[in-house]
Parts: C-alpha cells; structure tokens; sequence
C-alpha cells in the first residue's frame, strides 16, 4: 500500500525542489503544449533529451518511470490493434497472413505511445520534487486574477489542499482495516468471488464510514478555528521568486522556442550536423 | 502456546527515502499461560511487534515461532490463516472494524471466515455478549447504533468468538470510561485464568502493575528490560532511562520505604494490597 510511486513528493534537496512552485507550474505547462505539438521524430528526440536531464537533475529514477508505465500495456496494444486496421496510408511495412500493414499505422502508435511516456514524466517531475502543498499555493496563484468573475480560487485550492493532505491518511486507514480484517479471517488473495467481494465490503464500509467521520471533525474544527473562506489570510510559507526561477524560465523559453523551430525547419538539426562534420 | 521472538529485525519501506528500521534484533519467550504487558514510549515499537505474532508483517530478518508456527522472511501466506484462529489480535480503536448490518453478524464474522456457521456460532456469540456487558437486545441492532464503548466491546466480542488460545491486544482500554477499563481487563485476567495467552500493549502502568506476570520494556526497537512488573517499576534508573514513570502506588510505597517503613514490596499490585502491608507492616494499626 505504501509504494505507490506514481505521483508521489520525493523529499530530495535538489535545485529542481527548490524552484518557485509556479516556475515549476509553468514549466509543466509549458513542456505539455511541446509535446502536444505535431512535432517530428527531431523534436521528440530534443524534447526526450530534455526530459532525461530533468529527471537526473532531480533524482528520479527513470526505470520508477517505465514501472508506472506498466498498467497501460493493455492500451498502448489496444491502440496499435485498431491503428493497424484502420489506419491505411503510408507505404506497406510488412504483410501478415495477407493483410497489409502500413507504416503510417505503427508511427501514429509509436506517437502515442511516446507521448505518454514524456507527459508521465514530465508530471512526475513536478509532483515528485513539490510539496502538495506547495503546489497547491501555486495553482491559487495562478488561478487568483480569476476572482474578479467571482471564481472561488481560494475555496477550490483549499479543496484540492486537503484532498492532498487526506490521501496518506487514507492510504493508512487503509491498511488499518485490512489488517484488523486480516486478524479476523479476511483473506484478500485467494479465495472464490464471493469471498472476495466479502472481503471488499468488509475493508469499504469501515473505510467509507471513517472518511465521513473524519470530514466531519475536519469541518468542525475548521469551523471552531473561524475558518472563513472568503475572508483575507496571510500565509505562514511566503513563495519566493529567485535567480534560479528566473534562469529556469529562460532556458524553459529558449526549449519551448527550439521546439517550434524545429517543427518549422525539419532539416535544421541535419544542418547543424553536417556543419558540424 | 508459547511465543519465541528470535534476533528478530523489522524495516519500514526499505531502500527508500522514507526507510526506518522498527525492530531492531528483538529476542525474547513468553510461556503458555502469561499475562505479559508491553511497554514504551510512543514510537518504540510495540505496535509493529505485537504485529508479528499473527504474521501481519513478516521479519524483515529473524524468525518467531507461535506454538509449532514458524514466521520466517519468506514466510508464505498460505498457512497464515491457521496462525490468525490461533492468535487473535485486537488493535488499537477497533470499534473501526465494525461493518457488518447487526451486531450479531458482526460478532459472527470472524468465526465464519475459519468456516464456523452462524447456528452454530450463535449460542457463544450470545455468551460473549453477557461477559463483555452488552444487552442481549443489541444483537440485531446495527453496531453503528451504539455508542463508543459499546462498540468497543462489540469488536472485541468479534475476537474473543473466534476463541484464539494467544490474544494480543494494542492499547484495548484508550478512551474507555475508568470503569469500563477496568471491566474488560477483568474479563482479560478471567480468560487469562482460563488458560489463555495474553500480551497486553498498553500506556496505563497501573493496569500492568495490577494485571501483567511479566513485562517487556521496548526502547527504539530494542529491549531494555524483561521482567515482572515490580522489579521493573522499582529500578528508577531503567525508568528514567526508557522515560516511563512509575504508578502512583509504586511512588508512595518508595516514599515509604526511604522514610524507614519496611515493606514486603513482591506483593504490592494496587492501593489495597499497599494498604494491607502497610498495616502488616505496622502491626498494631487496627
């Protein structure tokens, strides 16, 4: 229960955790569109370069990618299926059992399949190097400007806050129940359906029933606190905007530019080269 | 049944940041028949210990035989469930394990999962209810009617049915009424009589005075003591040291003894027994 890795604050002190939470916030936004761009195999090439980096700069292993990878196998095969058949331009790769498959089918999968795995990690750099917390005070930041139309930004980052903060809590009552059920016979492994549904019911009904006990005691302790959601806070951690930030936001430009140079200019990478030789 | 604790090392989320060693070569034996008491501060172990006896964590490294069991690292959950009828384990706040539509159901549930049916279970759930002081009314009533300590009874009711010869209890008395504590460890001490294994986790140094034959004090996630209750609550510098202090009856009966009384201490367990020797003691009190 406690190895979840995906998703996950990985307490390290690199300069990728101490980065501005919105520099990180814009950073993530900023690499999504890249990736999102039809770019050519160049660009993901340049962009899969810079992710690697990302992710040695702020410890992150990179097979913990390829594990959180695992559960979309199913997907990743369900979409070259239809792909292949549906998918009927380009030239003929190969022929199997006289259907012809096309190169443009496997391309268009071997895409996805990429940009996947660069929108995972990239996410991954985020949560793993910034407090949930951190990240939320980010995202109020950037969703203030919105309260003059009367958007509840501050309610909702509150919200998403203690969602956050409730999910390792949760994840411990969790394992509570299971092993209090474990001690009454509760086998989770093995066992026939109905003994396994069983076995559910009696780890949800607990769980559910905390959950509203806890959000209860949540709410009145906020209430007992004077917690007033439109009312104006200080804040106890101020969010700082360095140096690094600053650097950090050049270089993010100077990639996101580069990105888009290189959709325009396919040939300018083999330019560099030849110049090069 | 008899519990044997050998080298026995337990680490929390290894090779991870969050990595944090609990047990640290823990060894120790407690005897067929023991009212033992495990105590310490709060983060010292006790909890993931206790946790070891029914196989709800497995050794990181060392071993621990329950009766013929043996617990290994490798242990496979196969014949786990035969060692969970044997050793029967209350946690801390186990009014949480409550689900089921009646308190009867639920009382019954445990039996049922090691294949005893509900007929044949309903006369002792029917007994359980007497001991623990429920209202035989409640048994169709749904558990989350009830109020904390009742709820607190149902779920040991739901233990006690699966009739385990070991039973380890974390903390069974937190946020119980004084007499409510005091009722259930009564009962403890009776089934404790009755030849069951009892290994008490508590905070309550009165109650392992009053109720333990022997006593394991954890520090860090080793021990630092193994004894009986008043040769442990009378060495202040084992106490100071683990940072527990003593009950209220130890410390005047020390207070006592510095100011010159002379006392038969081996036998003081709670205010009447200090009371009894002090009038031994004095002889012409009357």
């Amino acid at each position: 229960m406690k190895n979840i890795t995906l998703g996950r604050y990985i307490p390290y002190d690199t300069i990728i955790h101490r980065l501005d939470p919105r520099t990180k916030l814009l950073g993530l936004l900023g690499l999504l569109i890249c990736v999102f761009l039809d770019v050519n195999y160049l660009g993901y090439i340049f962009l899969a370069i810079v992710v690697i980096f990302l992710l040695k700069l702020s410890k992150i292993k990179i097979l913990s990618i390829f594990k959180s990878l695992k559960p979309m196998w199913f997907m990743m095969l369900f979409l070259l299926f239809f792909n292949v058949i549906l998918i009927r331009t380009g030239e003929v790769a190969f022929t199997i059992f006289g259907y012809s498959i096309y190169t443009r089918a496997l391309l268009q999968t071997l895409q996805i399949v990429v940009r996947l795995a660069l929108m995972i990690s990239i996410t991954t750099i985020l949560t793993a190097t910034t407090k949930p917390l951190d990240l939320t005070y980010g995202i109020e930041y950037f969703m203030s400007p919105l309260k003059i139309i009367k958007f509840p930004a501050h309610e909702i980052a509150m919200t998403i806050s203690i969602a956050l903060r409730f999910i390792p809590t949760l994840l411990e009552e969790t394992e509570k129940i299971v092993k209090a059920q474990a001690s009454r016979g509760v086998d989770l492994q093995q066992g026939k359906l109905k003994e396994k549904v069983n076995a559910i019911i009696s780890l949800i009904i607990p769980l559910f029933i905390s959950s509203f006990q806890r959000s209860e005691e949540l709410a009145n302790a906020m209430e007992a606190r004077g917690y007033n959601p439109s009312g104006k806070r200080t804040r106890y951690r101020i969010m700082k905007f360095t140096w690094s930030d600053l650097w950090a936001i050049i270089i993010l430009t100077v990639v996101i530019v580069l990105t888009i140079f290189l959709i325009n200019n396919p040939n300018l990478l083999k330019g560099v080269f030849l110049w090069l030789e | 049944m008899s519990i044997k604790f050998h080298d026995v090392f337990y680490t929390y989320l290894p090779k991870s940041p969050y990595e944090h060693t609990a047990l640290k070569g823990v060894s120790f034996e407690i005897k067929d028949g023991e009212f033992v008491g495990i105590i310490g501060h709060t983060g010292s172990g006790k909890s993931t210990l206790v946790q070891h006896i029914n196989a709800l964590l497995l050794p990181s490294s060392g071993e621990i035989e329950v009766d013929d069991f043996l617990i290994a690292p490798d242990t496979k959950p196969k014949g786990v469930k035969n060692l969970r009828k044997k050793a029967g384990l209350v946690f801390q706040f186990p009014e949480y394990q409550l689900f089921e539509e009646t308190v009867f159901k639920d009382i019954a549930f445990g039996p049922k999962n090691f294949g005893v049916t509900e007929q044949e279970i309903r006369p002792n759930v029917e007994e359980l209810m007497k001991l623990l002081g429920l209202d035989l009314n409640y048994l169709d009533k749904s558990p989350f009617e009830l109020s904390g300590g009742q709820k607190r009874r149902v779920a040991i009711a739901g233990i006690l049915a699966i009739n385990p010869s070991i039973l380890v209890l974390d903390e069974p008395t937190a946020g119980l009424d004084p007499q409510g504590a005091v009722d259930t460890l009564d009962l403890f001490k009776k089934l404790n009589k009755e030849g069951k294994t009892i290994v008490l986790v508590t905070h309550e140094m009165d109650y392992v005075l009053q109720y333990c034959d022997k006593v394991i004090v954890l520090k860090d996630g080793a021990i630092e003591a193994f004894d009986e209750p008043i040769n442990i609550f009378m060495n202040r510098r084992l106490l100071e040291r683990v940072g527990i202090e003593a009950p209220l009856v130890i410390k005047i009966m020390q207070q006592l003894i510095d100011s010159g009384m002379k006392l038969n201490y081996g036998k003081i367990r709670d205010v009447s027994s200090l009371v009894e020797q002090i009038i031994k003691s004095r002889g012409d009190c009357k």
